[in-house]
């Protein structure tokens, strides 16, 4: 199924959210698609209005305003969104991966202080956890550390890129706690303390607000703690699946919108365009067979059934699927394909933030390869 | 005269070059910057660089 196909099990209020999400998409990301990938515009308007039709909140609880409509739901609507602009379903993915978090945080006052707002869209949030899954799978250290003052955390240390933060957003981040273990917390980019330094720039994914993150002193109180130390490894347990299934989202969505470049192309260069690799049919083929996977887990995750190693394969094989599909968009166009206006360009790039967005395809094949391990000495 | 490339980030310090912009002059080895010294991209310490071979 494409994204623009509804499931025919979807319900009504689904399809009149699709059909809306669709027609602001249509309508106003379209047109500025190439000013967020030249320019680096940040699109808030349209980020704003995505939030008031639930675009981050299909698998967050309705007593915290969410549809619960599931996370294969969401899943299809950043898919939607990167068949126009990965850049923008980044960002969504940034916004509805909170909410998971905080859906989940075993701290209900952090729940109920944020949920609501970031699920709506009205309160911004980043996710500033690539630092911290990254030091769990032995890939590097932790950044972030924390002292105790009383019931608040005092955090130093600083994050190298984190995106979909500005003033009035919040950042959801894990610092190690002493010789506690770690804690995960939100924490408010006006917070004196934090500093948003700008990145040099980076080949894509210039709209996503992206900065270096400096913590000097600063002060989380109890409030803003989503899992303390002794919670910590559960959480990362119930969480990390959704965490890596929603990318899969932008993926699908690259692959869709270079399956459409390619079937333009052939409009007119079929009898030359057979002579390469990767043609429509076949990636299609892969791409609905992946979607549906995809489906299914996110089911599970929904209920915390996950089984780690299958989501990890499947977030590895929407990078890999990805780079395919749109080097093969970029070979159907042709010359016209290697112009800069062209949308086959602006994929590839957004192909390799798939491939290389925590957790990036090294990464994950590391991990799959200590389960792979785990398994055969059980 | 060495280069540094610091792991999380990509940046590059070049002892030759030094970076004056920074207070520090040409010619300043590595070992010689402060600790307290971080990179000027990203913010993390000298522990997170790394020595570029020749």
């Amino acid at each position: 199924m494409s994204a623009t196909e509804i499931s025919p099990s979807a319900s009504s209020d689904t399809a009149q959210r699709f059909e809306a999400i669709d027609a602001l998409l249509a309508a106003k990301l379209k047109p500025l698609v190439q000013q967020i990938d030249q320019e680096g515009l940040y699109p808030e308007a349209v980020i704003r209005e995505l939030g008031q039709l639930g675009a981050y909140d299909a698998a967050v609880t309705r007593p915290f305003g969410g549809r619960e409509t599931g996370l294969a739901e969401q899943i299809d609507i950043t898919r939607r969104i990167a068949g126009y602009c990965a850049s923008t379903a980044f960002i969504t993915w940034c916004q509805s991966t909170s909410a998971w978090y905080l859906q989940h945080a075993p701290n209900a006052a952090a729940r109920e202080k944020f949920l609501p707002t970031v699920a709506s869209g009205q309160l911004l949030s980043g996710t500033g956890m690539s630092n911290t899954v990254k030091h769990l799978a032995d890939i590097e250290r932790i950044h972030l550390t924390a002292t105790r003052d009383g019931d608040h955390l005092i955090v130093n240390g600083s994050l190298p890129w984190v995106s979909n933060l500005g003033a009035g957003h919040i950042v959801i981040v894990a610092a190690r706690v002493e010789d506690e273990g770690y804690a995960m917390f939100a924490v408010d980019c006006d917070q004196p303390g934090l500093t948003l330094k700008p990145c040099p720039e980076f080949s894509g994914y210039e709209g996503t607000r992206t900065f270096n993150v400096r913590f000097a002193d600063v002060q989380v109180p109890a409030d803003h703690v989503l899992a303390q130390p002794a919670q910590f490894k559960e959480f990362i347990r119930r969480i990390k699946p959704g965490f890596i299934l929603g990318q899969i989202g932008i993926g699908l969505g690259v692959i869709d919108a270079s399956l459409k470049i390619i079937r333009d192309s052939n409009l007119t260069h079929e009898h030359v365009n057979v002579f390469l690799d990767d043609q429509f049919d076949a990636l299609k083929s892969e791409l609905d067979a992946y979607a549906s996977a995809t489906r299914n887990m996110s089911a599970l995750a929904d209920t915390d059934q996950s089984e780690l190693l299958p989501v990890l394969q499947a977030r590895a094989a929407a990078s890999e699927l990805s780079l395919k599909a749109t080097q093969s968009a970029a070979l159907h166009a042709g010359a016209k394909g290697y112009l800069m206006r062209h949308a086959a360009q602006r994929l590839l790039r957004e192909a390799l933030f798939v491939a290389i967005v925590t957790p990036a395809l090294k990464h994950l094949r590391k991990e799959i390869h200590a389960l792979q391990n785990e398994k055969q000495a059980a | 005269m060495k280069q540094w490339m610091c792991a999380p980030c990509g940046f590059i310090y070049d002892e030759a070059a030094g970076m004056p912009e920074e207070g520090i002059p040409a010619g300043t080895r590595f070992e010689d910057i402060p600790d307290s010294w971080v990179c000027p991209d990203c913010g993390l310490s000298k522990m997170d660089f790394v020595l570029i071979p020749d």
